[in-house]
């Protein structure tokens, strides 16, 4: 009651005030007086009206609409973004002489991977890994099955990997669209809100992805490649003693000598756009009992996320497993360190979101010459001449080759 | 004062700041439109002698470089690839001369050429 004849108050005043002119401001000399006062009576009006309305639950609805109208512009450059990596994709097939390329590209567009039941955590890590491997091999058949059979390895990946992309906005925009209408449908400003404060973040990634779709279908370098470039610049570096293999899909390894120890640099097979099985790797080279016997340490070089404010290409050491898989690659490595009890190094070489998956920038190239001298030392401090040491380059090895050649 | 001078001289100030707003965020748009090159630097893994070119369609870390060694003969292998973000020629050519003295930018342009 207090609140309705406050609010009351409020109206007669402002009533009182906007009529004010008409009785005391009669004179000529005052008229713009009287024009601006009532400019500030109806402002007053205006703004009692609005609170009035506010306790009705109208300025929910008012907000609901400014948040719905902010998301839905947002969700269109989404979708102006999808469309562009959509193009940059059905562009490039139809270059290599694919002829059915809108049906392949609708295809791999909605394709989904339902993740493994996890209230049962038992072989999840199994079947997980199946599950992804299915998922890959599944999108990298379409692909070859549709390519000529001239077109080489290194652009058939690369064309997957903008397939995969335009697959994630795909499901970005229709995910972020599906919280917007259903917000609405039901009135859930709440839902509507969440949406409008994280559709910036939203709008970053999917720019990033954008970015990412044109590098590489160029075939140049990206953030991500910082560790297989490691990989491939510590191999120049060292005095070689076998020639790459390939141990894993699209994993390759060397043997070289470098500082007194044996050193096996293991990388993804470029220069097309893969990440390879680098645990895979590991756990077969173990096998081998001349590496197994004299290993000492295991090194993952990668590229990871830095923090706001840090600078982009600084590096930073630290112990596990420099990884960002979902899990089967890094448990492997964990689970034979573990096993062995050799000691996990990581070297780290920090970078942007936006940075990791889109051209390859001169601060991380030259983070990559700090990595490979952290990796020179740990080398140096952490194990004795004759012992066996195992690099691994994790990351997209795409623009990077390896040495020497296969 | 009169109140009709208090109003005029509010719209002024209104207008005014809206006008600072726009130009700062005209001015950060413009801050953003700079020109991405795409470099790719060849490398004598004899003589360490590097040498930097633009981007190629085809180029990737670990080739054969287009060039051979000017020191040693060696033939160049492509070292690294990368982007270079850039402010765009036009405000290269202009601006930076305006704000740069001669005397410095020539200084400049004859440690690129040395590199």
């Amino acid at each position: 009651m207090v609140t309705l004849s406050s609010m009351l108050d409020i109206v007669l005043y402002s009533v009182a005030y906007a009529a004010w002119p008409f009785d005391f401001l009669n004179s000529s000399s005052r008229e713009g007086s009287s024009f601006a006062v009532w400019i500030i009576a109806i402002s007053i009006l205006v703004s009692t009206i609005i609170s009035i309305l506010a306790f009705l639950g109208i300025a929910q609805s008012m907000q609901l609409r400014v948040w719905k109208n902010q998301v839905e512009s947002r969700l269109r450059i989404i979708e102006s973004y999808l469309h562009e990596t959509e193009s940059i994709a059905t562009n490039k097939l139809k270059k290599l002489g694919v002829e059915r390329h809108e049906e392949l590209v609708k295809r791999i567009k909605d394709f989904f991977l339902i993740s493994p039941v996890s209230i049962e955590p038992i072989d999840i890590i199994k079947r997980l890994e199946q599950i992804l491997r299915t998922g890959e091999k599944h999108i990298e058949k379409l692909v070859s099955e549709a390519l000529p059979s001239n077109v080489g390895e290194p652009v058939r990946k690369n064309l997957t990997t903008i397939l995969a992309i335009v697959n994630g906005l795909n499901t970005l925009y229709k995910y972020l669209r599906h919280l917007l209408l259903l917000g609405v449908k039901t009135r859930n400003a709440m839902l509507v809100a969440q949406v409008w404060m994280l559709i910036p973040f939203y709008l970053r990634i999917a720019k990033a992805y954008r970015d990412a779709a044109e590098t590489i279908a160029k075939g140049l370098p990206i953030g991500d490649s910082a560790g297989p470039l490691a990989a491939y610049k510590l191999s120049r570096i060292a005095k070689p003693l076998s020639r790459i293999e390939e141990i894993a899909e699209d994993t390759v390894y060397g043997v070289y000598e470098l500082e007194r120890r044996r050193v096996v640099i293991i990388k993804a097979k470029g220069p097309g756009s893969t990440v390879g099985r680098p645990g895979e790797a590991v756990e077969k080279l173990i096998k081998r009992e001349d590496i197994a016997r004299g290993l000492s340490a295991i090194i993952t070089v990668d590229a990871a996320l830095k923090f706001e404010g840090e600078e982009t290409g600084i590096t930073a050491e630290g112990v596990g497993v420099a990884m960002g898989d979902p899990g089967p690659e890094k448990i492997r490595i964990e689970r034979i360190a573990a096993r062995l009890r050799v000691p996990l190094y990581a070297v780290a070489i920090k970078m942007g979101l936006e940075e990791a998956i889109t051209a390859m920038s001169e601060n991380v190239v030259k983070g990559v010459e700090d990595a490979i001298n952290r990796v020179l030392n740990l080398i140096k401090e952490r194990t004795m001449p004759g012992d066996t040491v195992i690099v691994i380059g994790v990351g997209n090895t795409i623009g990077i080759s390896q040495y020497p050649t296969a | 004062m009169d109140s009709w001078l208090i109003t005029y001289l509010a719209l002024v100030l209104v207008s005014l700041v809206t006008v600072i707003i726009l130009a700062l965020d005209i001015r950060s748009m413009r801050k953003k439109q700079r020109v991405k090159r795409y470099i790719t630097v060849e490398k004598c893994y004899k003589c360490n002698y590097t040498r930097t070119r633009i981007f190629e369609e085809g180029d990737y870390v670990g080739a054969k470089g287009k060039f051979t060694c000017p020191q040693c003969g060696e033939q160049m292998t492509i070292d690294a690839v990368y982007v270079k973000v850039e402010d765009s020629v036009k405000k290269l050519l202009l601006i930076r001369r305006v704000r740069e003295p001669a005397s410095r930018r020539e200084g400049k342009e004859q440690q690129i050429h040395e590199k």
